[in-house]
């Protein structure tokens, strides 16, 4: 009751308030809906990787950001010695970060698959330590950024901005998640990891190398972390640790979609994006976040195999 | 999850003359270390110290009864922002705030670990819930006046020392002394819990839950209880640094950073051993500080590296790396699993 | 035997290995080798033990100081900025020939990390004083430059402030705190004089969250009302996890006011200068106080062309002072990069303190703290209303803010006039017509 007086009070007496803000709010809304698709789009594209990791290995990998800057890196360095196009650098990143993650996980992973769980999620931290000081040293903490033409590209829905880098990002992201899902769906190794990701012992009674299985997939990752740090140099700088900033919401992304799902991770990645952008209108202050995180709660309590995964017992 | 209990595993006590008096003398240099080191040994001791706290709130719940968190600095902030909000707001004496702080860091730590617990949430996902309510809070913070928003609290300077006011501005010598005593404190009740019943569940529910229950033992009481104990000791922790470096803000005590560096020194040391924590402290502060000694002045096949900001931390990160590769269950495991190699040869 | 002995055996080897390499206390100060100081402080047991390289006829060969800033983390970059300029400021001191009331000796810096962590700077201003520093020089973030110090002043070793903005860390009371840089008032001053003269009404803050940001608008929302400008909006944003400002941009567009306010670091300040370009921010001035971005080479270099026409109220070199440009020649010689505005603060604390323990003829701290009180150093480069001089809390009196502007590329100060090299450029031109 309270309520509908409360409303019909402010309808009938601060009608023309109302109509302001919500003009006022409109455009910023439609704004915040679109940059919030896009941003959530660039955080599926770090998290496909992240959650084939989780899904496959049970590895909550920290230096996975990490490894997305040595990705920007790369592509800034390519950029600014060669002329390579950002996007054209995707060819030498995946590899190159396949390579890394591969001999990342045979150096370290390894030996500690079967230790605790915390001593894996301190080994990568350990890993980031490592690779964002030595970036720090081989390339000093400046800011790196590449000038291109189409850095500052968008087109405008009536009075909504889409920058068009982002879109581009995002179409990245599904290209690889395709190719990925690709990958586990339609080959033998796909199966494989798969198999691996759904019952390890029973996997390798198949004969399946299951130490092969989790190198390659360690690398897959690394790889589609450094696809990400391509995708995302054209509007981003890269500094030693630009990818901490993005570690904590891709986690958010992989649990909210399932860990190893990636449906789920593109899915998870737009829900966190919208949702922080609209906590930007909304929430007070700088605490845009408290709503990704109160959504992410939620659904752990809830529905902790993720918005796309299979409830489990 | 091969967890080694180092007292467990030791031989049948020999309660010879020559083990108490190494024990005794450890004891007394442990007390008359202050009286000999000078004011940069001394805070690394303190901080050692500090830290060997933190870890050992972290153990009883992480350790030993093996619930993972992430986000033990919400405790640690909770403890720091209420112990130093009274004081500057209320001149509620922060002794009393210390009490205050780990009762509110409890309530807190019932309330999430209700939540997580309830719904079942184990290993990586109970890891990252309790990471997101450490963020929520430090959102909190920041965005609330009245904890002084970003700003952060400081603590007025009384330009006396005073014990009982928790604060000394002249000497750092009683610092040290309150942070050994709250050590050796958490040091008993650990042994305590290790020796007791309470223990053998905590052990019970860490190696399997399920098998726990069947025998038993209600899994989501002890769970809430381990949560409890470890919360309040992790708040004293947060206002023992409020007290002694006097300025606190939302990223110092509830940021991850703190998370991080709060199970970082157990895990080093051996989660889910009395000593564990304790020796992880002693080992890591060391550890950084010969990375960086070794770089101020390096050797000549590392000169390339000398000048270089950032090295020191590389080093730091590889020593981390093979710290954990090598001793899978922290260094007091490793001791206790080499202990018949190391002594019969 | 016992394993826990054992154990605790080990860990005292190690640590005994850890510290074996760090330098062992020097001995006792040496005997007062030097001229008699202005104004002898009684001499009072102190843990510190000011300490210098003597020779064996007694003459001081060099006098250690330290400086502590974040070379690791984010902040890293800063950092090195800082460590560079005091070891140019360094290196010019000691061609120049040194210290010369103490007959030459050399100026020798050690440089410390503070991890950007609050207790890592305060163990190293420890450390740093335990080696027999006489000064310290930090520490850029205002949380650790609290910690250090409050060590420097416990062990009453002078501590000059080249980069920590916050007021609060010098209404303390310290004695051997010195800030060279304008305080968050000041900053605020400039900016509202600067807003004042272009004849801007209506402004919306956006902002960092930290003391830094946060702090600096809260104090220039208070002040507003005096220069007859309204803050129609307050948005803030975290460092934490920063991936996009698109929604916080568009809520400064939807509120319409004549010029935003912006306070922020380096690299968030890139990601807000190139989201204004994207939303066509229609406002008449993009303005920063105390921006870590706008008035920086680096800023410009990042976004080129989008820089165009950006303020930023700071503290800066003096522009028009041709021995500024001759420093930061040099500094681009050595270091091969531009020489950004707080590497200018880093370079003339430096100077000041050399310049103080020259008038002090001492490698006592507490008789260089005299010196530092009085301290009134004219040969400086910065935009200054005067010589740098402390008021009785250790606050640059003289410290002021100007604004400069992105002018084709080039930062140039527009205002006030004595400090102008060009007129500003005001409104900003459409986003379509440049």
């Amino acid at each position: 009751m309270i309520v509908v007086a409360l409303v019909a009070y402010v309808v009938v007496f601060h009608w023309n308030d109302l109509a302001n803000w919500w003009k006022l709010n409109n455009i910023v809304l439609r704004q915040a809906l679109v940059s919030g698709f896009l941003i959530g789009g660039i955080y599926s594209l770090i998290a496909t990787g992240l959650t084939l990791i989780f899904g496959v290995l049970g590895i909550i990998n920290f230096a996975h950001g990490a490894m997305m800057t040595i990705g920007m890196y790369i592509t800034f360095w390519a950029f600014q010695l060669f002329g390579v196009d950002p996007y054209v650098s995707v060819i030498i990143t995946v590899p190159a970060l396949f390579l890394i993650g591969a001999v990342i996980q045979k150096l370290t992973i390894q030996p500690v698959m079967a230790a605790p769980a915390h001593n894996q999620l301190l080994l990568t931290l350990g890993i980031a330590i490592f690779i964002e000081n030595l970036l720090l040293v081989l390339f000093t903490g400046d800011t790196r950024a590449v000038q291109t033409d189409y850095a500052g590209a968008r087109f405008f829905a009536v009075d909504t901005m889409i920058s068009l880098p982002r879109v581009w990002a995002f179409l990245g992201g599904l290209i690889v998640a395709g190719i990925l899902y690709l990958i586990l769906t339609r080959t033998d190794l796909g199966k494989a990891i798969r198999a691996v990701a759904e019952e390890k012992e029973g996997a390798a009674l198949m004969g399946i190398d299951t130490e092969r299985i989790s190198l390659i997939t360690f690398g897959l990752g690394a790889a589609c972390a450094g696809a990400a740090g391509s995708l995302i140099m054209p509007f981003f700088t890269a500094t030693p640790t630009m990818g901490e900033t993005f570690n904590i919401m891709a986690f958010v992304v992989v649990v909210l979609g399932g860990m190893g799902n990636i449906p789920g991770a593109l899915l998870g990645g737009i829900i966190v994006g919208i949702t922080e952008s609209l906590g930007a209108v909304f929430l007070p202050g700088s605490s845009k976040q408290l709503g990704v995180f109160i959504v992410f709660i939620l659904v752990l309590l809830f529905h902790p195999t993720g918005l796309l995964g299979r409830r489990s017992g | 999850m091969a967890k080694v209990d180092l007292v467990n595993a030791l031989p049948a006590p020999r309660s010879t003359v020559l083990v108490l008096a190494l024990r005794g003398l450890v004891f007394v240099i442990v007390l008359v270390l202050p009286l000999v080191l000078d004011s940069y040994l001394l805070s690394l001791a303190i901080l050692i110290l500090f830290w060997g706290l933190l870890g050992q709130g972290w153990n009883i719940m992480g350790g030993y009864a093996g619930q993972f968190s992430f986000g033990h600095a919400a405790f640690y902030g909770l403890g720091a922002y209420t112990s130093t909000w009274l004081l500057v707001n209320a001149g509620v004496n922060p002794w009393i705030g210390m009490l205050a702080g780990g009762l509110v860091a409890v309530v807190f730590g019932l309330f999430t670990g209700f939540l997580t617990f309830r719904y079942g949430l184990r290993g990586p996902y109970f890891a990252l819930a309790t990471f997101a309510f450490a963020e929520m809070l430090r959102l909190i913070a920041i965005n609330w006046e009245v904890v002084n928003k970003s700003r952060g609290i400081q603590v007025p300077l009384r330009g006396t020392d005073s014990l009982l006011a928790f604060q000394f501005e002249t000497t750092k010598v009683p610092y040290y002394y309150i942070i050994l005593g709250m050590v050796l404190f958490t040091l008993a009740l650990t042994y305590w819990i290790d020796h007791s019943k309470l223990g053998y569940y905590f052990k019970a529910i860490r190696e399997n839950e399920e098998a726990a229950a069947a025998l038993g033992v209600n899994p989501l009481r002890y769970k809430l209880l381990a949560m409890s104990i470890s919360a309040f000791i992790t708040a004293m922790g947060g206002t023992f640094y409020s007290q002694y470096l006097l300025f606190i803000d939302p990223e110092i005590v509830f940021g991850p950073q703190a998370s991080v560096e709060i199970l970082l020194r157990p895990i080093i040391g051996g989660a889910g051993t009395v000593l564990g924590p304790i020796v992880g402290a002693l080992l890591l502060t060391p550890l950084s500080e010969f990375a960086r000694t070794l770089l101020r002045e390096p050797p000549g096949f590392l000169a390339l590296l000398r000048g270089h900001a950032g090295t020191d931390m590389m080093v730091f990160g590889a020593l981390l790396i093979v710290t954990i590769i090598l001793m899978p269950s922290g260094l007091v495991g490793w001791v206790a699993k080499h202990w018949n190699r190391l002594v019969k040869r | 035997m016992n394993k826990t002995i054992v154990l605790a055996l080990v860990i005292l080897i190690i640590l005994a290995v850890a510290c074996a390499p760090a330098p062992t206390p020097v001995p006792p100060p040496p005997p007062a080798t030097t001229a008699p100081s202005a104004s002898s402080a009684p001499s009072t047991s102190s843990s510190a033990q000011p300490t210098a390289v003597a020779t064996k006829s007694g003459a001081v060969t060099q006098v250690k100081i330290g400086s502590i800033h974040p070379l690791t983390g984010g902040l890293a970059q800063d950092g090195a900025f800082l460590k560079n300029s005091i070891d140019l400021a360094v290196d010019e001191i000691n061609s120049a020939g040194g210290i010369k009331s103490l007959g030459g000796a050399k100026l020798v810096v050690e440089q410390a990390d503070s991890q950007g962590k609050p207790e890592v700077a305060q163990s190293e201003a420890e450390r740093l004083i335990r080696a027999g520093d006489v000064a310290l020089i930090g520490a850029y973030q205002s949380a650790a430059t609290f910690n250090a110090t409050q060590v420097a002043e416990r062990e009453q070793v002078p501590f000059v402030i080249d980069v920590a903005v916050s007021n609060n860390i010098m209404e303390r009371g310290f004695k051997y705190t010195f800030r060279i840089q304008p305080n968050q008032t000041a900053m605020a001053k400039g900016a509202g004089d600067g807003l004042k003269a272009l004849g801007i009404k209506t402004v919306v803050m956006l902002h960092e969250d930290s003391i830094f940001g946060q702090g600096q608008a809260d104090i220039f929302k208070k002040m507003a009302g005096d220069y007859g400008i309204t803050v129609l909006g307050d948005i803030s944003y975290s460092l934490n996890n920063l991936t996009d400002l698109t929604t916080e941009v568009s809520k400064v567009q939807a509120l319409k006011p004549d010029a935003v306010l912006v306070t922020g670091y380096l690299n968030d300040g890139v990601l807000m200068a190139r989201t204004a370009k994207d939303l066509k921010l229609n406002v008449k001035a993009i303005f920063g106080i105390a921006s870590g971005a706008f008035s920086t080479p680096q800023f410009v270099d990042a976004v080129k062309d989008t820089a165009n026409y950006f303020f930023d109220a700071n503290y800066h070199w003096d522009a028009s002072n041709p021995k500024a440009q001759q420093v930061r020649d040099r500094y681009k010689a050595k270091f091969n990069s531009e020489m950004p505005t707080h590497g200018v603060m880093a370079y003339e604390a430096t100077m000041v303190l050399a310049d103080a323990i020259e008038r002090a003829a001492s490698t006592d701290p507490k008789t260089i703290r005299d010196a530092l009180a009085k301290t009134n150093f004219a040969n400086h480069i910065l935009p200054y209303d005067g010589p740098i001089r402390f008021d009785a809390n250790g606050e640059a009196v003289n410290a002021r803010a100007i604004v400069m502007q992105v002018q084709n590329g080039n930062i140039v100060q527009v205002l006030p006039k004595q400090f102008a090299q060009k007129d500003p450029i005001f409104p900003m031109p459409a986003w379509d017509n440049r």
